[in-house]
């Protein structure tokens, strides 16, 4: 038989797939209680856009070629990149513009193709309190689906551009961490580099590179999430895979399963691309990390309701209760057994199973117990 | 606790010899049919050499010591913090002797190997298209055989080349076994991690002992 299966893709089982609502839920109201507005992106990105802001990233894109116009697109790499050239393109912006999104990203990463996200950016301010407000965020967010221990590993994208200047072996060594190469150039300051501390003493040797402003935003940022009580370290030599960053980058790690869930950072220079200039910041959940450490709970649906009447009592009950807001499914199979029937709605999270026979109804709690009462009697019980 | 893959096979004793040396651990662990074992309160996974960095890129190993042959191979995202200095071979193309002008002057040959990437990198460098038969073991056999005209592989001391009436050609490449770490073990468990290097580099009666390399 021949599989129908892709090797990149990812197929989400319904308990999954219904925890993906649940955080799409929670992601609504936290960020909309910060003011954030929903944005729907685009599923593509012109390509020749997609070679400027990712640079050597840009061949991991899905590319297409579109054979009228000749121009060859991508399917969106990030959602940042994304973003900010949707926002570039429309009327009456009012900054700052606070967003934030959900759905997923594509690329031909080799564990994957397709990845799922939800995050929000901040766009047209560019005072580290803008930083502060997305860690914020997005930290209250986790906390929001019940994940404690949460620390931010704080970085800044101009400080290994700057120590690295643009030497090629002295990025890849920082990239890879490589620190026998990297103790060749910094000497003892590698130590600052391989730190990763709470810390603010490991900022004070930034002056010797002329890095001060890049340590005032990373005191500055510390000393905002000490205020309200977020976890966070200094981690100075990170290099991200993103070149469009510029100021503070982050990421957020839950400590028990020691993966980082989100992560995202400062990049004031992507909006010139798109032929606007504005200072931006923001950042992005993992939602399949989330996936792999949450309980999937399936919240349990009301009634599956088994029709014996000529009159279709049961349809119209069903009718009835879905009014009153609850969950009914209805029983469509006809050659099934009662029995059969009930195993059925309980293995599928029906809580209660209603057997309705001409005025009475019979209400199942488990397969085998149950309770009989007159129609209007069940109904007068449901508030 | 810590989580350190090791590579059986010939990198395994180096790698104990040395975590003895530097007191990592104070008992010697053995290679045998148990694959986790526990020593100086460090965990240890005893794995395949190539697949020392599926481990740790997964982060289910903290640190792992990983062959930079393998490193090359797979190009796994993980941090490949240093040299250790150990399990010392070179990457060379080899052949039959009587094949080496032929291995200079042809524009398209065929190449048996271990390391399929590592082999397309490197005549993809050259500009010599190349036709790559992917081998699990017992490389030397397939110039024999005729099944390609060289091989890319590892070579330790030239012996096993030697006996089959094979030359080394061309050196691709030096490998020595490297610690590598999981990128985010190594920023959530960075004090056990440099607790971990500051131990393996500390100095000792032969000075510091960290040795450059490619």
């Amino acid at each position: 038989m021949k599989t129908s299966l892709i090797s990149g893709e990812r197929f989400y089982s319904l308990e999954e797939s219904n925890l993906v609502k649940e955080i799409f839920k929670k992601a609504v109201k936290i960020f909309e209680a910060f003011g954030y507005d929903y944005i729907n992106l685009s599923h593509f990105e012109p390509y020749e856009f997609q070679e400027l802001t990712f640079g050597e990233g840009s061949k991991e894109a899905i590319t297409f070629k579109d054979s009228y116009t000749k121009e060859s697109f991508g399917l969106r790499l990030d959602f940042t990149t994304q973003v900010v050239r949707t926002i570039s393109h429309l009327r009456n912006v009012k900054l700052p513009e606070r967003v934030y999104y959900f759905g997923k990203v594509f690329s031909l990463d080799r564990r994957g193709f397709e990845k799922l996200q939800t995050g929000v950016e901040l766009i047209g301010e560019k005072s580290i309190l803008a930083d502060f407000e997305v860690i914020q965020v997005l930290t209250e967010f986790l906390k929001s689906l019940g994940l404690k221990d949460l620390k931010v590993i704080l970085s800044h994208a101009g400080i290994v551009r700057k120590v690295a200047d643009e030497r090629e072996e002295l990025l890849r060594a920082f990239s890879e961490r490589n620190l026998e190469a990297l103790k060749e150039v910094l000497g003892n300051d590698i130590k600052f580099f391989v730190e990763v501390s709470k810390n603010p003493e490991v900022l004070n040797f930034l002056e010797k590179y002329d890095l001060e402003k890049e340590k005032e935003e990373l005191l500055e940022l510390g000393k905002l999430l000490e205020e309200f009580g977020i976890d966070y370290a200094y981690d100075l030599g990170e290099v991200r895979n993103f070149p469009y960053y510029t100021g503070v980058i982050f990421e957020i790690y839950e400590l028990k399963s020691g993966k980082a869930l989100a992560g995202g950072g400062r990049y004031d220079n992507l909006s010139k691309i798109y032929g606007k200039e504005y200072p931006a910041t923001g950042g992005a959940v993992y939602l399949e990390r989330l996936l792999d450490i949450l309980p999937k709970n399936v919240e349990k649906k009301d009634y599956f309701v088994i029709d014996k009447t000529k009159k279709r009592l049961g349809l119209k009950l069903a009718d009835v209760l879905r009014e009153k807001g609850k969950k009914v499914g209805m029983e469509i199979v006809k050659e099934r057994g009662l029995e059969h029937s009930l195993i059925y709605a309980f293995d599928k999270g029906f809580k209660e199973v209603l057997l309705v026979e001409d005025e009475i109804v019979k209400v199942y709690t488990t397969p085998k117990d149950y309770v009989v009462m007159k129609i209007r009697e069940f109904l007068d019980l449901i508030e | 606790m810590i989580k350190v893959a090791l590579p059986k096979g010939r990198l395994f004793e180096e790698t104990v010899d040395l975590l003895l040396k530097r007191g990592i651990i104070e008992k010697r662990i053995e290679e045998g049919r148990k694959l986790i074992l526990e020593e100086g309160g460090i965990t240890f996974f005893l794995v395949k050499p190539s697949d020392v960095p599926v481990y740790v890129e997964s982060g289910v190993s903290d640190l792992g010591v990983c062959g930079y042959d393998v490193y090359l191979e797979k190009k796994p995202s993980v941090y490949r913090l240093m040299d250790l200095g150990i399990g010392f071979c070179r990457i060379a193309v080899a052949g039959k002797p009587e094949s080496e002008e032929k291995y200079f002057s042809s524009t398209h040959i065929s190449v048996a190997t271990k390391y399929p990437n590592i082999a397309y990198e490197f005549f993809k460098k050259k500009g010599v298209k190349a036709d790559i038969y992917y081998l699990n073991g017992s490389v030397e056999l397939a110039p024999l055989v005729g099944l390609s005209d060289f091989i890319l592989d590892l070579v330790q001391t030239g012996r096993t080349l030697k006996e089959n009436g094979l030359i080394v050609i061309e050196e691709v490449g030096k490998s020595t076994a490297w610690l590598i770490a999981n990128k985010d073990s190594f920023r959530i468990k960075n004090g056990q991690i440099m607790e971990f290097l500051s131990r393996l580099v500390q100095h000792n009666k032969d000075g510091l002992q960290v040795q450059g390399s490619s």
